[in-house]
C-alpha cells in the first residue's frame, strides 16, 4: 500500500508544511488520496483565493502521474479553464507529466510544479481574462505542439516520420541526411531531439503516431 | 503578522531611538527621552492597538474590554457575597524569559517600553479572544478564558487561538526585529489547564479591598507549572483539554528527546492519578485554520483576508502563472 510506504510519510510532510490544509484520505476500498484547501498567494505573498482539491495518489507512485481535481467549484466548467465537467484539471499536457515522473514525481513536486501553478494561472485568467504564459491548444492540436517544442521541428509530416521511425527502431544513421531536408547529417541535426522520445512511453508515442497518421492521410 | 504591526512599529521606535539617543546634546537627548515618555505611554493603551483591533471584525469576535485585574465579571458577585461557585475555567499563564538581559544594552525607560508593549500585545490578544486577565506577576501574565454564556469548548478554542497568535509574533515578528538589532530574542512559555464544573471553585481570597475574586483548583495551579516545562515559544497543554478539544496538534512533553521524566505535571499513586501534559503545536494548528492563509512558497503564515487586497496587481501572480502551460484533452467545443 503506498500510503504506508516510509518515503510516501516523508513526502506527506513536506506537503502538510507547504500546503497545510490538505490531509490523506485513507477510506477504506478506495485508493489513498490527497483531499483540503490550497492557498493561493503570490510572489509578493498577497493572498488572492483558496480552492478545495483532491489529489489522486497513482499506484505506481512515484512514478505515475498523480491527478488534481477541483472540487470547490470555483473554476468553470468549460474546456477554456482547462477543467473538465467533473472538475478533473489539466494541470500539464499528459506528455508533459509522464516524461516528469519517469524521474520519479512526488506528490508536493506535482504540487509545486503543476498543481499549484496551475491554480495560481486560473486566478489569473479570473482576473485578467487570459491565462500569463503559453497555454496548450486543445485536443491534437495541443499534441502536435507538443511534439512540434520537443522534436523543433513545425513540419507535421516529419514529426510523424520520426515518431514512426523511432517505434520501429528505423530511424536515419549518424551521418545520413536529417529527414528534416535541412541538409545537415542526422547526427548534427534531430539525433538529440529525438532522443528526447526515450523518457515518453511508448504506448503514448504509439497512439500519437496513429493520430498522426490519420491527421496527414487525405 | 499584519496585527502586531502597531506592538512591533512601538518597539522598533524604542530600539532606534536608543541607538540614536546617545549623544553628547543635552537638549537631543532630552527630545529623544520625551519621545521614548511617549512611546511608554502608548504602550499602556487600555484598549488594543489598532492593527490587532481589526481582527475583532475580520473574524468575529467579541472582545472582553474595560476589564479590571482580578475580577472575572461573571463571578464578581463574590466578592460581596463571601460564599463560592463550582464553574469550568481555562487557566492560561503566559512568561516572558530572557527579557533582564535587556538591561545590558538599554536603558530602564527602554526595557520598560519593550516589555509593557510585549505584555500589553499578550494581554490585548486574550481581550480580543474573550480572556480575562487575572493576574500580573512581573513578566508574566494569567489568564482565564471562559465564563458563564460560552461552552468549555468553545472558549478554550478561542484561548488556543489567543496563545497561537502570540506565541506567533514572538516567535517570528518580534525575534526578526531583535536580530535586526543584534539582540537576543525574548521568548514566551505559555501553559494551559481545563478545570471542569466539579475541579473548579470561584470564591474571594484575601480581606477587605486587598483581596481578588478567584478559583482554587488544581488545574489552575498547574497552569503556571507546565508553563515551565515548555520549549522557548511553545505552549503546553494538560491533559483536560486533550480530552476536551481533540485534535492531532498535541504530543506528549515526555517525546521529546530525553524529556520521559517530564510525561506527568502531577501524580497522586494513592489515588493512581497521573496527569500528562502535553506540547501544543501551535504553528500547525494555525496552519490548518481557515482564517490564516499559508504561502506555499516561503511557508509563511497570515490573516486570511475577507477580500483581495485592492491594491494587488497580477503582475506577482503572473511570474509564478506563466510557468503553467495547461492543455484541455478534448477537441475544441464550438
Amino acid at each position: 500500500m503506498v500510503s504506508q510506504q516510509p518515503d510516501f510519510q516523508s513526502d506527506l510532510e513536506k506537503v502538510n508544511e507547504a500546503f497545510p490544509k490538505i490531509k490523506l484520505n485513507k477510506s477504506e476500498n478506495v485508493l489513498p488520496f490527497l483531499e483540503g484547501k490550497i492557498d493561493i498567494c503570490d510572489q509578493d505573498g498577497i493572498y488572492w483565493n483558496t480552492f478545495e482539491v483532491k489529489i489522486t495518489v497513482p499506484v505506481d507512485y512515484p512514478f505515475g502521474v498523480p491527478r488534481m481535481q477541483e472540487i470547490g467549484n470555483q473554476i468553470e466548467r468549460i474546456d477554456d479553464r482547462h477543467i473538465d465537467s467533473d472538475g478533473w484539471c489539466c494541470v500539464a499536457i499528459p506528455h508533459v507529466l509522464e516524461m516528469r515522473a519517469i524521474r520519479g514525481l512526488k506528490i508536493i513536486e506535482y504540487l509545486r510544479e503543476f498543481g499549484y501553478p496551475y491554480l495560481v494561472n486560473q486566478v489569473f485568467f479570473q482576473v485578467e481574462g487570459r491565462y500569463a504564459g503559453f497555454e496548450y491548444k486543445h485536443g491534437f492540436a495541443g499534441v502536435i505542439q507538443f511534439y512540434q517544442q520537443l522534436l523543433q521541428t513545425r513540419d507535421i509530416a516529419v514529426i510523424a516520420r520520426f515518431l514512426k521511425g523511432y517505434l520501429d527502431g528505423q530511424l536515419p544513421k549518424y551521418l545520413d541526411r536529417c529527414w528534416c531536408r535541412s541538409n545537415r547529417s542526422y547526427r548534427k541535426c534531430h539525433l538529440v531531439a529525438i532522443n528526447r522520445l526515450k523518457n515518453l512511453n511508448k504506448k503514448r508515442i504509439s497512439f500519437d503516431c496513429i493520430q498522426f497518421e490519420r491527421y496527414l492521410s487525405p | 503578522m499584519d496585527i502586531y504591526k502597531n506592538y512591533l512599529d512601538n518597539i522598533r521606535e524604542a530600539l532606534t531611538m536608543s541607538t540614536a539617543g546617545n549623544t553628547l546634546n543635552e537638549s537631543i537627548d532630552k527630545s529623544f527621552k520625551s519621545e521614548q515618555i511617549r512611546l511608554l505611554a502608548d504602550s499602556a493603551q487600555a484598549n488594543p492597538m489598532p492593527s490587532l483591533m481589526k481582527l475583532s471584525s475580520e473574524w468575529n469576535l467579541q472582545p472582553a474590554l474595560n476589564q479590571k485585574l482580578g475580577l472575572h465579571p461573571d463571578f464578581e458577585y463574590l466578592k460581596k457575597t463571601l460564599g463560592f461557585e463550582e464553574h469550568y475555567i481555562h487557566s492560561m499563564f503566559i512568561d516572558i524569559k530572557r527579557s533582564t538581559n535587556l538591561f545590558k544594552r538599554y536603558s530602564p525607560l527602554v526595557v520598560a517600553i519593550i516589555t509593557n508593549t510585549v505584555q500589553r500585545a499578550a494581554i490585548h490578544t486574550c481581550m480580543m479572544f474573550g480572556g480575562y486577565v487575572h493576574r500580573l506577576h512581573g513578566d508574566g501574565t494569567f489568564v482565564y478564558f471562559g465564563g458563564r454564556n460560552q461552552t468549555p469548548k468553545e472558549s478554550i478554542h478561542r484561548c488556543l487561538q489567543a496563545a497561537s497568535l502570540f506565541s506567533h509574533f514572538m516567535k517570528t515578528d518580534l525575534r526578526g526585529l531583535f536580530e535586526a538589532h543584534n539582540i537576543e530574542p525574548i521568548y514566551t512559555r505559555i501553559g494551559i489547564d481545563y478545570g471542569d464544573d466539579k475541579h473548579v471553585i470561584w470564591t474571594m481570597a484575601g480581606v477587605g479591598e486587598v483581596s481578588e475574586v478567584t478559583t482554587c483548583s488544581l488545574h489552575t495551579s498547574l497552569a503556571p507549572k507546565m508553563q515551565a516545562h515548555a520549549e522557548g515559544n511553545g505552549i503546553v497543554v494538560g491533559d483536560n483539554i486533550l480530552k476536551l478539544y481533540p485534535t492531532e496538534f498535541y504530543s506528549p512533553v515526555c517525546h521529546r528527546p530525553g524529556k520521559e521524566k517530564f510525561r506527568y505535571i502531577f501524580t497522586d499513586p494513592d489515588n493512581n492519578f497521573y496527569y500528562t501534559q502535553h506540547d501544543f503545536n501551535w504553528q500547525k494548528f494555525l496552519k490548518a485554520s481557515d482564517k490564516i492563509v499559508t504561502n506555499a512558497l516561503t511557508g509563511e503564515i497570515s490573516i486570511k483576508p475577507k477580500q483581495v487586497l485592492p491594491s494587488a496587481t497580477t503582475s506577482a501572480l503572473a511570474s509564478i502563472a506563466s510557468t503553467n502551460r495547461p492543455y484541455y484533452d478534448g477537441e475544441p467545443t464550438a
